[in-house]
């Protein structure tokens, strides 16, 4: 290999990497979560309408009891794809990982404690509305920008449904749900998917 | 006129690709590099043994036999290396210039 050709296989790799590193891997994750959440948040709060009994807020424990398994199994069949972390994306999968601890230890803590009305609903919309919105800079993938952003301005409004109207607030998950996971996630997959 | 000198391990355009991507990625998996490179499994796997024995990257397996999954990083010993490689590299162009 001459010098001039080594110049040229860095400066073509360099941007060949460059490009590849838009792809967002594991796409299919914020369907899935997405959906969960939305269904089981659904769930609570016509429950919570029919019954008022304090079991219904905690039926958020069902998302990670069903998402995990789920998540696992897919990884584990998943490994035929390729898979590439950029140093931006590994930043954006720690603030997940941050993100689900938070929600996790938060909704136990909330619950226990019994403060449900207060800052935890809106917090997770918050959260999860930052997450979409870092994960959509890092691919640079525009629907899921916007998603993030909407989800994290619901769950500002959130904050101020108090009092009786705090229920609603399991709703503004949903529609967090909705815009910051559900519609990119599809519409990611179905880009990637070329259909 | 003094040329530095090149690395004979960097100076392979294999090992170059490779090389190169992991230094712009947190890391890439053997089905990725295959991908990017265009290279056989068996070569692919060869010089990234040859990369790893020098110490410039590092990789790390999980499962066995076709279920098995090669993540690769770049060491900073290799950041250094292809960093020191590129100045080389350059050197040449300035003295021609």
């Amino acid at each position: 290999m001459e010098q001039f050709d080594a110049l040229e296989v860095i400066a073509r790799t360099r941007g060949k990497v460059d490009m590849d590193s838009n792809v967002l891997t594991g796409g299919w994750l914020f369907p899935l979560w997405g959906w969960l959440t939305a269904i089981f948040y659904s769930l609570a709060f016509i429950l919570w309408q029919l019954y008022h009994q304090e079991w219904c807020l905690w039926l958020w424990v069902g998302i990670p009891v069903v998402g995990f398994p789920i998540m696992m199994s897919i990884l584990r069949k998943d490994h035929e794809r390729t898979h590439i972390r950029t140093h931006r994306s590994k930043l954006a999968l720690d603030y997940w990982i941050f993100a689900a601890c938070a929600i996790g230890i938060g909704g136990f803590l909330f619950g226990f404690a019994g403060i449900y009305e207060m800052a935890e609903n809106p917090l997770i919309c918050v959260l999860v509305g930052i997450g979409a919105f870092l994960t959509g800079e890092v691919t640079r993938f525009r629907p899921m920008i916007a998603g993030g952003l909407i989800g994290a301005s619901i769950g500002l409004g959130a904050f101020l449904l108090q009092g009786d109207l705090w229920v609603w607030q399991e709703l503004c998950i949903v529609a967090t749900a909705v815009s910051a996971l559900i519609i990119p996630g599809h519409l990611f997959e179905k880009q990637s998917n070329g259909v | 006129m003094e040329f530095k000198d090149l690395d004979p391990i960097l100076h392979n355009e294999l090992r170059l690709k490779i090389m190169v991507a992991l230094d712009s990625l947190e890391d890439a998996d053997f089905v990725y590099l295959k991908g990017l490179t265009k290279a056989t499994a068996g070569n692919l796997s060869v010089q990234l043994s040859k990369l790893e024995e020098t110490g410039y990257i590092r990789t790390s397996r999980s499962g066995e036999g076709r279920g098995s999954h090669t993540v690769c990083h770049i060491t900073p010993a290799g950041t250094r290396a292809l960093q020191e490689y590129q100045r080389a590299l350059l050197s040449y162009f300035v003295h021609l210039s």
